[in-house]
């Protein structure tokens, strides 16, 4: 009998446990508070997370994402920071019983490159012809490969760089719709051949300006870049949606930018009976922060499409797609460049007649 | 105390069990403390054995003749209209030969003896029959109670797989902790009641599967509830179940707890006699009742349910519960408290190697290292060997897909 009056009596407060109800001990004043949570994924990187400024206690094993939970709601702030890196900053809204997504990224403060060059050794050594050793090859930048460079124009002992030739074809001045498919079928052979990556999202280009994975759609409009969703709501990412709750504070929550999405989405389709017992507005098209910049270019950032590689006419940044207070912008390769090309999870750019890839992380130690 | 007036008929049903095996039982018969004039030995044969089945009743009889006060052997005829063959049938047939060949003719009062039935693997320690008598004598209705002792599964511990171990050892568990609330206990295998109370009912029924624990419901509601299950709190040792190959041992497991588990046919006799008796005490009715259902229901459920309680939601809840606390709190509460109950499995295998007999020569000392470890198999057998089983019987008695008696193979490998 005493084992059922402990299970009558547990099963309730685990379960209020599990939804996020606390009841603080040490300070009754609060009483039994329905609290929420955060999640936050902080991908590859060995980031600190701190939320007020005040460190969380990481205890994360083989996972890339920390969950902090036991937060009382309201609004957190929320930065995320890693030794020669870009530091990752966040404002959102806890509610209760709810858990806050956000997704972090961290680049490197100081350009990481990797130059490609003509020719190279039998080792795979890329070599710079006709520059002299004191030379500056890379003043804004900084690399992790060995590269020799030598002032003869002698290529006799040298190998072609069969990268360097499939990455200079991919700059064609004519564009990838003109190609013949032989071209195409060609190079996209020989990057496999060439070049290995695990990313497996691959860009639809449906037009020369238009990117699609899976069902969100990253195009221009005007000046402006778009990121469009086309798929069932059920799959919407988190950062297109307002709790439904809060859209009278939407602007004060998220900003003024998520604000004109929702009243757009309110204008378009007004709240009735039906859609009011909804928990969440979404919204299907969010504008990329270009910082009035003029992009040249811009491509999903490799392996995820919660990021934007753009090219502007001031250099190569990638911003996150989620405007929620603000979209965190960290500079790739803040000098201008001529032309910004992906493949196969590979960024390369091209600068007068150098070419070399934009490296997205540290190289380890 | 006076004891030496009681008798003890001890059945042992067998159908095609190899000679080491029952001979092995015989012989800790014959070694028990206890005056073994008082035993009345039945080995108990099948008539559809053919002469496999003569002939061992031939070599133990040659054996062991002098040894017992009395060693009878019966024939249980095959094909008798309404029954089922097996160790029900078997055991009902032997019992009544018993009482008409000596029994009567001795006279021999029902009331003074006792019937133990055992599975012919069954190795009896020496003391079983003092703690028997000892229970007996003190009963506070001795002819209107079982007797259960805590099977352990050590005949073949050392050589058995540890699959075999692990859940052989979890039903010794699961009995050990039937004995701390012997109000809930129904008999299970080998166990011992008075004959007086076994004739009134007509022995065990010869038309079904789980004639063990089916004879203490018969015994309960014939007495109107007034029956008791008492605990011996000593141990009889039995075979794990394993067969020469891993697969094999697999196959056998699972349809033996799938007969084990097919006692929920004792459900639909409980509740239509509880209609039907209303002397039983309408209380205890409704608590037995519930307490059978509960137990039929958590066996199949509760395993799965704690295997995908954690996980499940995740993968089938919609994208609005993937945003709560809950979604993310869920498998961190299920994980801490499986953390907790592992507290039992650490517990358990302190406990079950405390149980197992001494290492014999041929085993090395690592094995006790595997002994300790082999309980991480539990989460797998609970679900593949109880709950998987359990619900292949309750389905087949749902659909009248009714399950005949499988033998469980016995083999010393």
């Amino acid at each position: 009998m005493s084992m059922v009056l402990f299970f009558i009596c547990a099963v309730p407060l685990f379960m209020f446990y599990a939804t996020g109800y606390r009841y603080d001990v040490f300070n009754r004043d609060l009483g039994i508070t329905a609290t929420g949570g955060m999640y936050v994924n902080v991908g590859a990187t060995d980031g600190e997370v701190y939320l007020n400024e005040s460190p969380v206690e990481d205890s994360r094993v083989f996972r890339n994402a920390i969950y902090i939970q036991n937060l009382i709601p309201g609004m957190q702030r929320l930065h995320v920071q890693a030794l020669g890196l870009h530091t990752w900053v966040k404002e959102l809204p806890v509610y209760a019983n709810y858990v806050t997504e956000a997704s972090a990224f961290l680049l490197p403060v100081w350009p990481q490159i990797r130059p490609l060059t003509e020719f190279q050794t039998a080792t795979g050594t890329m070599v710079f012809l006709n520059t002299a050793s004191t030379s500056i090859l890379f003043n804004n930048a900084s690399s992790s490969v060995s590269l020799l460079s030598t002032t003869s124009r002698a290529t006799t002992t040298l190998v072609r760089n069969t990268e360097y030739t499939f990455v200079k074809s991919l700059f064609a001045t004519t564009s990838v719709a003109s190609s013949t498919l032989l071209t195409r079928v060609v190079g996209e052979v020989t990057g496999a051949l060439a070049l290995s990556s695990s990313n497996k999202a691959t860009t639809t280009e449906s037009a020369t300006t238009t990117k699609v994975i899976d069902n969100l759609k990253l195009y221009k409009q005007g000046d402006e870049v778009v990121i469009e969703y086309m798929g069932p709501e059920r799959s919407i990412p988190y950062y297109f949606c307002v709790p439904m709750g809060a859209l009278a504070s939407t602007s004060e929550l998220y900003g003024p930018q998520v604000m004109r999405g929702v009243a757009s989405v309110l204008a378009a389709t007004p709240i009735t009976t039906d859609t009011s017992s909804a928990s969440r507005l979404c919204r299907s098209t969010i504008t990329i922060d270009r910082q009035n910049q003029t992009v040249v270019s811009f491509d999903f950032f490799p392996g995820t499409t919660d990021l934007v590689v753009l090219h502007r006419t001031d250099g190569v940044f990638v911003t996150e797609v989620d405007d929620r207070s603000w979209q965190n912008t960290q500079a790739l390769y803040p000098w201008s460049i001529d032309e910004m090309v992906e493949n196969s999870g590979r960024l390369y750019a091209k600068s007068s007649s150098t070419i070399f890839e934009l490296l997205t992380e540290l190289p380890l130690p | 105390m006076k004891y030496q007036h009681l008798h003890h008929v001890i059945i042992l049903p067998f159908y095609n069990e190899p000679e080491s095996v029952i001979d092995a039982t015989l012989t800790s018969l014959a070694n028990v403390k206890y005056d073994p004039s008082k035993l009345i030995v039945v080995l108990a044969s099948e008539e559809r054995a053919g002469s496999a089945g003569s002939d061992m009743v031939i070599k133990m009889t040659e054996k062991y003749q002098s040894v017992f006060g009395v060693f009878l052997t019966t024939v249980h005829p095959g094909g008798v209209p309404g029954e089922m063959a097996g160790k029900g049938s078997n055991a009902a047939w032997a019992a009544e030969e018993v009482r008409t060949k000596v029994l009567d003719p001795q006279g021999i009062l029902y009331s003074e003896t006792l019937v133990s039935i055992f599975d012919i693997d069954t190795v009896l320690y020496p003391d079983y029959f003092n703690c028997l008598v000892w229970h007996f004598i003190g009963a506070k209705r001795p002819l209107k109670s079982s007797f259960q002792p805590v099977p352990i599964f050590n005949n073949n511990m050392w050589e058995a797989p540890a699959l075999a171990r692990v859940v052989a050892m979890s039903s010794t568990f699961w009995e050990m902790i039937q004995q701390e609330r012997p109000e809930r206990m129904a008999t299970f295998s080998s166990h011992s009641v008075s004959f007086q109370a076994l004739y009134e009912v007509g022995y065990w029924q010869r038309n079904m599967v789980s004639e063990d624990s089916r004879i203490y419901w018969n015994l309960m509601i014939a007495n109107d509830g007034e029956y008791d299950v008492i605990p011996l709190s000593y141990p009889v040792s039995m075979d794990a179940n394993a067969a020469s190959t891993l697969w094999r041992t697999i196959v056998q497991i699972y349809k033996q707890h799938r007969r084990w588990t097919y006692g929920v046919e004792n459900f639909c006799y409980i509740l239509y006699h509880f209609r039907i008796n209303k002397k039983i005490p309408r209380g205890v009715r409704i608590k037995i009742a519930l307490q059978q259902a509960e137990g039929y229901w958590s066996l199949v459920t509760n395993p799965i349910m704690l295997f995908i309680l954690g996980w499940a939601p995740i993968f089938l809840g919609s994208q609005e519960f993937h945003q709560t606390v809950l979604s993310y709190n869920l498998p961190i509460v299920v994980r801490d408290l499986l953390i907790l109950a592992m507290f039992g499995l650490v517990v358990s295998s302190i406990i079950s190697l405390s149980l197992i007999p001494p290492r014999p020569a041929h085993a090395s000392r690592l094995r006790y290292v595997v002994m300790a470890l082999q309980w991480f198999l539990v989460p797998a057998t609970m679900i593949f060997f109880s709950a998987i089983p359990g619900l292949d019987s309750q389905t087949r008695l749902m659909f009248g897909r009714y399950m005949g008696f499988w033998v469980t193979p016995k083999a010393r490998i």
